[in-house]
């Protein structure tokens, strides 16, 4: 079946009649967010199911849901609706079936009215109807009866999930962690539901011979006490198995989970071990950021002190001093000139002094005093009188002392002295000059530093923000949510890896009981039956033995199918897996589908040689899902579902890269006759829509870009003008 | 008579109109511990500094700008300056400037000595001024000049 | 799976050949239709034939006693 075409009449935001036609084939529709992908994923949905996917329950709901009625119709649509009048939205799809040429027309249509009062009346129920068209011949309505199978064989039930899916889907559609995941596809493969029918039928029938086997033996034993004894023996002992069984699972299921999450632990562990180191590096760069910063810092705060502190003001004014000192010298030099005139002024009189006999003061003062009042010279007992030799001669004693006195103290040589201040800042000027040549060096030294702390603190920034980037990218990329919670990882692993060690042992110590019970059992039966050798009918003996082997070989054989459809299925997996990874050298390594305690099957990323590699991240599980689904549908050999049915997914590699777009769109055009992948991916990025048309090749259908006339944010409150364009691409 | 002393208890005056763009700007006015003044982006912890600052750059340049009558503003006398062998210096470096003759200075009255002191202080505040002049030109013409931590450095050279 | 086929997936569990039915030589080369002399296989063929005529387990479950009760 090939779907040809769907049109959307006034269906959600697609305003008027809009149609897409489709070819074998890869078909694309890319368009933004709020372009419509969703809703166009919705019209092929409500055309076969009358549902539509409800942004509020996250769940599909039918037309007559009170969230879905009114919303089916285009706003636009509607608000060019006069009251009385009616707006009916509708979806046709058409479907072909190339071998025959036979066409479909499949068409769902609901229609609300506008009352006068200008409210709205919706009907809980849409209409569907569809037209049959054989090769050649003229159309023709289908029955509403036939419609349910025409529905089915576009599109069979069994198949539906893993054919037609959201992005937002692939995660609970294929959950690991579910028991009924894998047998849920497994059915999908091969009826593996029938091998469990089988395996029922042989227990009970054994079950009832066993029984009657049980009746007989004792009706016809030896001793009939014994018999007793031993069959309550192997009852007590069964339900003890029993018993011992509850135990088992819930041990195997325990230890399962424990290994799920230690598993999921090892990835985040790894993760976590990365992000420990990051943030440790980060922890430690920030502190030799802040050093150098401070010393930075402290540096240039220094500067400007050290202009004043080191005398870095007096850069290059050495020429200043000089200035200083040959104006001082000037003055010192006229200053001792003049200094030098009044010592010889003072030496003359010293001469003069220098030529009497008596020392000075010689006699005393008072005593020259009396004798020049006297007139008389009382040392020589003679007379002088005034104006006589004599009298001068006692006359000079006294100005002797005089002269004397005024020896001890000079005349200043100026009115002001200032030359100790003057002498002081030369001196001071001196001793600074020492200094100024030394600035220099200091200044270039310490801008030399300056500048070397600089760069060492944009070397030691980058190395913080590419560190920063890693961390955040790892983070981003680990399930962990904070650098804070990778630091619990590593406790919570080990947690788990002690409860996998007790559960591992608490499952052995079961099991070893359960297989003693059973030994036990096993003996007590071959008593028991020797207790009736030879009287118990052969048939009836015979017969419990092959309802026994059926038993066994009917359990060991559903497991055997079970298996090798889980290989099927991992190796069809992983040519999907490798053909959409292709351009990723991240990931690497095969799945391996690996069978746990509870018996659920677990994905693993292996190696050529079957050892684990590292974890499994975000991207690589929804990756090893999508490989999964199309494994599904690609490994069913009874009917060739990939080549019957078109493949519809809405937004399936939205959480990866472009790499994974392309990997996943060509994988897709090789599993399926027909895939409509609606797709944001490949939005404004004409270059990697040219690479995917280059890969995918002939096998490319048709390619729609879809536009709405309002942008995300325009929309909101403007919905009645909201219309959808499309484009042609290819 | 002291002479120096009695320079240092003039209070010498810049130019009101540097004040805003020069003085405010890159002086914790007031006077401040280290860390404000660095945290503040300020260069000076005191006006003192600037003017000392100022009145070297305009010594060293030998770029003198007359006051003339432009309003001015008053800080602290020389006296309150630190650090003194700094201070000493730029009287030094004025008096080495002036056409001062110091011997006939000490030979005159008290009052022509202050006067003499007055015309010193004019030259110190005419000196400072080239200073300002010369920070305010860079600060108009370059003003990203200031915003490297070593600009007053910078600004001594050449 | 044909009746043929999943007759031939029961008996090519190793169970079968340990338990000397028959070698997995012989399973490959039987038909269903073959007549056998075997209770287990007859057993399996009466089960595939019970299963696929809609029968319920208990129905099945006394046949094959009844096949057996020779």
């Amino acid at each position: 079946m090939i779907l040809k075409s769907i049109t959307l009449t006034n269906f959600q935001c697609y305003f008027g009649e809009v149609k897409f036609e489709f070819k074998e084939g890869l078909n694309l529709v890319i368009g933004d967010n709020g372009a419509g992908k969703s809703k166009l994923y919705d019209g092929f949905y409500w055309v076969l199911y009358d549902r539509v996917f409800d942004s509020m329950t996250r769940e599909f709901q039918p037309t007559g849901h009170k969230d879905i009625r009114g919303n089916l119709v285009s706003d636009k649509a509607k608000s060019q609706c006069e009251p009385g009048g009616s707006v009916k939205t509708e979806v046709e799809i058409v479907v072909f079936n190339p071998q025959k040429g036979d066409e479909y027309t499949l068409t769902r249509s609901y229609t609300i009215t506008k009352t006068e009062s200008g409210t709205w009346r919706e009907p809980s129920e849409s209409v569907q109807s569809a037209f049959f068209k054989e090769k050649y011949l003229n159309s023709r309505p289908v029955s509403q009866a036939d419609i349910e199978s025409l529905r089915r064989r576009i599109l069979p039930d069994d198949v539906k999930p893993y054919m037609w899916f959201q992005g937002e889907q692939v995660d609970s559609l294929i959950d690991f962690k579910k028991n009924d995941t894998l047998t849920r596809a497994i059915n999908v493969l091969s009826d593996i539901s029938e091998f469990d029918f089988y395996e029922e039928l042989s227990r009970k029938a054994y079950e009832t011979a066993e029984k009657e086997f049980q009746r007989e033996s004792r009706r016809v034993s030896s001793n009939a006490n014994r018999n007793d004894e031993l069959v309550s023996k192997i009852e007590r002992l069964r339900s003890e198995i029993e018993r011992l069984e509850i135990e088992r699972i819930l041990a195997a299921n325990d230890l399962t989970k424990a290994r799920e999450k230690k598993d999921d632990l090892l990835g985040k562990l790894e993760d976590a071990q990365r992000i420990k180191e990051l943030s440790t590096k980060s922890t430690d760069l920030k502190v030799r950021l802040k050093e150098t910063d401070e010393r930075q810092n402290k540096m240039k705060a220094a500067i400007n002190k050290s202009l004043f502190t080191r005398n870095w003001i007096l850069k290059g004014a050495v020429f200043l001093v000089d200035a200083y000192a040959a104006k001082y010298d000037e003055y010192t030099r006229i200053r001792m000139r003049k200094e030098s005139e009044q010592e010889a002024q003072k030496q003359a009189m010293d001469e003069i002094l220098k030529s009497f006999r008596l020392p000075v003061d010689v006699p005393e003062p008072i005593f020259i005093q009396q004798m020049l009042e006297k007139e008389r010279c009382l040392v020589c007992d003679r007379e002088a009188p005034n104006g006589t030799e004599a009298y001068q001669k006692i006359q000079e004693l006294l100005d002797r002392s005089k002269a004397h006195k005024q020896k001890r103290k000079p005349e200043p040589v100026t009115k002001n002295d200032f030359s100790n201040e003057l002498k002081s800042l030369y001196q001071n000027g001196l001793q600074l000059q020492g200094t100024i040549n030394q600035a220099d060096h200091e200044i270039k030294n310490t801008l030399g530093e300056i500048l070397e702390l600089e760069a060492k603190y944009k070397e030691i920034k980058a190395e913080l923000d590419a560190n920063e980037q890693e961390l955040m990218d790892v983070v981003n990329a680990s399930q962990i949510t904070s650098v804070e919670s990778s630091l619990n990882v590593v406790a919570e692993f080990q947690s788990h890896h002690n409860a996998i060690i007790k559960y591992e042992k608490d499952l052995q110590r079961i099991e070893i009981r359960m297989e003693e019970k059973s030994g036990e059992v096993k003996n007590t039966e071959e008593e028991l039956r020797s207790l009736a050798t030879g009287k118990v009918p052969k048939y009836m003996e015979e017969k419990v033995q092959v309802l026994a082997d059926f038993r066994d070989i009917a359990k060991s054989t559903r497991a055997r199918v079970f298996n090798r459809l889980i290989e099927q299925l991992e190796s069809e997996a992983n040519k999907h897996f490798f053909n959409m990874t292709a351009e990723n050298k991240s990931v690497r390594g095969r799945i391996k589908l690996e069978k746990q305690p509870n018996d659920n099957y677990m994905p693993k990323n292996l190696d050529r040689d079957g050892r684990p590699l590292s974890s499994i991240n975000d991207s690589n599980i929804i990756l090893i899902k999508l490989a999964v689904i199309m494994a599904i549908i690609s490994a069913k050999r009874s009917s060739p579902a990939a080549e019957l049915y078109p493949l519809i997914s809405d937004a399936p590699t939205s959480k990866f890269g472009d790499n994974y777009a392309i990997g996943f769109c060509r994988a897709a055009s090789e599993v399926y006759s027909q895939s409509i992948v609606i797709s944001k991916d490949f939005y404004n990025k004409p270059d990697l829509q040219n690479r995917l048309f280059e890969e995918v090749g002939d096998k490319l259908g048709s390619v729609y870009v879809i536009e709405p006339s309002l942008s995300e944010e325009e929309q909101r409150g403007h919905r009645d003008e909201l219309e959808i364009h499309i484009t042609k691409l290819r | 008579m002291e002479f120096i002393k009695r320079f240092e208890d003039r209070a010498p005056v810049y130019a009101k109109i540097y004040r805003e763009p020069v003085v405010d700007r890159f002086t914790l006015v007031g006077g401040g511990r280290e860390d404000v003044k660095f945290e503040t982006g300020k260069y000076f912890s005191n006006v003192y500094e600037l003017y000392m600052y100022a009145a070297m750059l305009g010594l060293k340049k030998d770029y003198r700008l007359p006051l003339e009558d432009l309003e001015t503003q008053k800080f602290i006398e020389i006296r309150a300056w630190r650090p003194a062998e700094l201070v000493r210096f730029v009287l030094m470096a004025v008096i080495a400037k002036s056409d001062l003759d110091l011997n006939t200075l000490e030979d005159l009255e008290d009052n022509q000595v202050e006067g003499k002191i007055t015309a010193l202080k004019d030259l110190l505040e005419e000196y400072a001024n080239g200073g300002f002049d010369l920070i305010y030109t860079k600060v108009k013409d370059e003003p990203y000049f200031f915003e490297s931590e070593y600009c007053f450095v910078e600004l001594l050279e050449g | 799976m044909t009746k043929e086929e999943l007759l031939r997936e029961f008996l090519m569990d190793d169970l079968v050949e340990q338990k000397g039915y028959m070698t997995k030589e012989e399973v490959t080369k039987l038909k269903f239709i073959d007549h056998s002399e075997s209770k287990l296989i007859n057993t399996l063929k009466a089960a595939i034939l019970g299963k696929d005529k809609g029968d319920s387990i208990d129905t099945m479950v006394r046949k094959l006693n009844q096949t057996l009760n020779k």
